[in-house]
């Protein structure tokens, strides 16, 4: 027997660390090689898509350094022993080094290989997607090679640094070192309620701060906000374990009932802090981005039906009256489909798409019932920065045309479509306003696919004549919108989805990891006659507690954020709502998956004890 | 009273007929309340294996095992675990403590297996851990406490819930002279004033002077029976003598 076979023979007996890296591995390079794909085939020609794009590129980077530095590290540190058994032997750490070095690039070409063919293959199934669905379109996963030398580009990054560390790490540590057991080490370090509390705090503190400061210096301190609340994370995490056993002893009865499941969770989440602070993160962020989008999107058509009352508005300067002669075969073709029909003056400000309107228009045209008093005005609008109550309010027609009025009141909405904020005046002081006054024509139609057809050809009309008006449908701004968020959607959903498996992934490793230490403890317990019930029960509430625990704070956090940023939206209530049902469903979808790795590792866990 | 009896046990490995091994050959055994038994042989004599089956962690081929009474054959999974967990205390050579919980923690365990309410477990631990004279340490971790305070932990883990008989493997396997001393002084002052009944296995003839009686071992097989009439160095030599009689099976010592 050569010391090469025993190597070998050690290695199938390690397959199972092996394997979870290699898959970690193939994983991390198919998600790689896809968004290399995307972001060298975007032709959507939309900046938003491809800045979207990109950071999600970014976001993903670095996401996958982490990852795989993570996984990478625990696995040399669940090898250690063995690195320091062949060095106990007489083994030179240059032919330690020769022996990782085989391994790595073993790894790194299996893993690269599997994972470029099973991203080819996932990238032919997202081209049919995209391209069966019209809002898709513009993504496209089509094979290039840029993305391919991209990709190789990134693992190599990412690779040399986790080989670089192994070597490191190796070099600095003595043989004896390396056969300690760490656990020793963790269990030591002192712990505080107090730090658990002081990250609690650190934790919500942002929330209070984003809702209660001005927008411009919540800009300006963006960011060190994000990384209090990221160490207050970490805080929390790495004093929970503590914190449960502490408050469970200041009741014996009830910590001695738990004591089964309670023994090592201080141990484990001292041990495993970073790895759940990693499934925090990765979690938190999944929830965020989708919270975040699904939650704007419900908003965004919410508003739609206030910003665009209307199914189609024409707008055109008084003397024109295009609608009446370019385009009233166009019209009369739509007479029977058209449901209302109006049309009303208004002034033009010098600010883009204000408008002034009197008070006898909105009345009598627009059916609504108010009153302005001379001086004064009714403000409509949907942007955040309406001028408030009595406060007074200049508004220009052009640079020289200046006139003041006292608001009289500010109102959420808007009066026509394209109108973001109108000033309703007294119909005295309108006729006193000098300023370029335009003609509006507004339309309901029976269905939004008239509605469309009839937008279509009005538009069609308007480019080949070379007509001086403007339309707006609401319609086509749903669809717009429904395209752009299609695309967002499409993407964030790879994002989460990556963060996800991830974050299973790494719940997967860290368990199987570890396996050995919980059999010997249940082992043990056995001995002394532990049932088989309460191992399944002792375990499965362990394990429950140390990944749930992560999972539902990175899922409030982020949901925290999402509200706490659209706090002062209109449609909070949507966004609170959409977002929240996103996070449960989130939640509940990576529980279940916790559910049947737990019921896995019990299952291991069961047959390795047996006597 | 009886607490062990077995009758004719035998423990064969591999399939019978070919190739098998005869661990143990009609074995026959009976340990009386407040005995305190040893059981010596060469490796490879069935020590461990008569221990595995006395206490429920493996089956006899053939033959049975009885405890107060009760046929241990008898018993399913959890039934052969609550036995275990109530009827017999264990104390092994590697003591078998979580590095997790406290010193305090680890005796109650068995305690908090079964349920047990939390005043009748403070009461338990605060009279083994005076017993034991465990009070300066039995807030530490294992990890932080010497081979001596940890197996005197482990016997008292094995005292906590009365048990009818204290099985000790090779308790003094993993300790130095000074250690193994007090840990065997400890088994005598159990056995004389709690009237424990104990059964220990052992290589080492001076742990082996401590108890009233041993059983050797050879091949499987008990060769011989010796008695302690109170002189512990008359009984250490008669040991030794008795060792040499079973002729280059204790060659180590």
């Amino acid at each position: 027997m050569t010391f090469k076979s025993i190597v070998l023979k050690n290695f199938k007996y390690n397959l199972r660390h092996h394997l979870a890296l290699i898959l970690c591995c193939i994983f991390n390079t198919s998600i790689i090689y896809l968004y290399g794909l995307l972001l060298f085939n975007n032709n959507s020609g939309s900046e938003t898509i491809q800045v979207i794009i990109i950071s999600f590129f970014i976001v993903l980077i670095v996401f996958s350094f982490l990852f795989i530095v993570y996984v990478y590290i625990s696995y040399l540190k669940s090898r250690c022993k063995e690195f320091a058994l062949y060095l106990a032997l007489g083994m030179s750490k240059k032919n330690l080094y020769k022996l990782m070095n085989i391994e790595n690039i073993f790894f790194v070409l299996i893993s690269t290989l599997i994972g470029l063919i099973a991203g080819t293959i996932i990238s032919y199934l997202l081209n049919i997607v995209t391209n069966s669905i019209p809002s898709l379109n513009a993504l496209s996963f089509n094979p290039n090679l840029t993305g391919l030398l991209f990709t190789l580009i990134i693992l190599l990054f990412i690779y040399g640094v986790s080989f670089t560390y192994s070597h490191i790490y190796l070099k600095k540590h003595k043989i004896i070192e390396l056969f300690k057991d760490s656990k020793k080490e963790n269990v030591n370090k002192k712990s505080n309620s107090i730090y658990f509390f002081t990250g609690i705090l650190m934790m919500i503190s942002p929330y209070f701060f984003i809702s209660f400061t001005k927008d411009d210096l919540g800009q300006i301190l963006a960011l060190p906000v994000i990384l209090t609340f990221l160490a207050g994370l970490y805080i929390v995490i790495s004093q929970f374990g503590d914190f449960i056993i502490k408050f469970m002893k200041a009741k014996s009865q009830r910590y001695y009932k738990k004591l089964l499941y309670l023994m090592n969770l201080s141990y484990k989440y001292k041990e495993y802090k970073k790895v759940l602070y990693l499934i925090a993160i990765s979690n938190g962020a999944a929830i965020f981005l989708i919270a975040l989008l699904i939650g704007a999107y419900g908003s965004e058509m919410r508003k739609t039906d206030i910003r665009y009352p209307y199914d189609l508005v024409l707008f055109e300067s008084v003397e024109n009256e295009v609608l009446e002669n370019d385009l009233k075969p166009i019209l009369s073709k739509f007479t029977e489909q058209i449901t209302d029909k109006r049309q009303f003056k208004y002034i033009s400000t010098e600010k883009y798409n204000n408008t002034v309107i009197s008070d006898e228009t909105v009345k009598n045209i627009l059916n609504y019932n108010l009153d302005v008093k001379s001086g004064h005005t009714i403000v409509y609008g949907t942007l955040s920065k309406i001028p408030e109550k009595n406060s007074l309010k200049e508004i220009s027609i052009t640079d020289n045309k200046k006139y003041q009025y006292i608001v009289q009141d500010s109102i959420y909405g808007v009066l026509c479509n394209e109108m973001p904020i109108s000033y309703i005046i007294d119909d005295k002081d309108y006729m006193n306003l000098k300023g370029n006054e335009h003609n509006v024509h507004i339309m309901k139609f029976n269905s939004p696919s008239e509605a469309l057809s009839a937008y279509s050809e009005f538009k069609e009309h308007i480019k080949n004549n070379s007509l001086n008006v403007q339309l707006s449908s609401k319609y086509e701004y749903v669809e717009s919108q429904k395209q752009l968020y299609g695309s967002i959607i499409f993407l964030l959903g790879l994002i989460a989805l990556m963060f996800f498996i991830c974050s299973g992934a790494i719940v997967y490793f860290k368990v199987f990891i570890n396996l050995d230490k919980d059999k010997d403890r249940f082992f043990k317990l056995n001995l002394i006659g532990i049932k088989k019930r309460q191992i399944k029960e002792a375990l499965t509430k362990e394990l429950s507690i140390i990944f749930s625990i992560p999972l539902i704070l990175g899922g409030m956090g982020a949901y925290l954020w999402v509200v706490t940023l659209f706090f002062k939206d209109y449609f909070f209530h949507v966004i609170a709502l959409y977002s929240g049902i996103i996070v449960c469903v989130y939640i509940l979808i990576q529980l279940t998956f916790h559910k049947i790795t737990q019921k896995n590792y019990v299952r291991r866990i069961l047959e390795l004890c047996k006597y | 009273m009886i607490v062990i009896q077995t009758e004719k046990i035998n423990k064969m490995y591999g399939e019978i007929e070919k190739n098998s091994i005869n661990a143990l050959a009609d074995v026959d055994l009976i340990i009386e309340q407040k005995e305190f038994v040893g059981i010596m042989g060469s490796s490879g004599s069935g020590k461990t294996t008569l221990l595995n089956i006395l206490s429920g962690f493996d089956h006899p081929t053939t033959g049975s095992v009885q405890i107060c009474g009760k046929n241990l054959q008898d018993f399913g999974d959890d039934e052969l675990a609550e036995f275990r967990r109530d009827d017999i205390g264990f104390v092994f050579q590697d003591f078998q403590l979580l590095d997790s919980l406290t010193v305090k923690e680890n005796i109650v365990l068995p305690l908090i297996l079964a349920k047990k309410q939390s005043d009748i477990i403070e009461k338990k631990a605060h009279d083994i851990i005076d017993y034991l004279g465990l009070n300066k340490i039995f807030n530490k971790h294992p990890y932080e406490i010497s081979g001596g305070e940890k197996q005197r932990t482990a016997v008292g883990r094995s005292l906590i819930t009365n048990p009818k008989i204290i099985f000790a493997d090779e308790p003094t396997g993993n300790l130095d002279s000074k250690s193994s001393k007090n840990i065997m002084d400890l088994f005598c002052k159990l056995n004389t004033e709690k009237e424990s009944t104990i059964l220990m296995v052992t290589h080492d003839p001076f742990a082996a002077s401590f108890c009233k009686r041993i059983v050797f071992l050879f091949d499987g097989k008990i060769h011989s029976i010796i008695k302690n009439n109170g002189d512990r160095e008359e009984f250490f030599d008669h040991i030794i003598k008795c060792q040499a009689d079973i002729g280059g099976v204790f060659n180590d010592i």
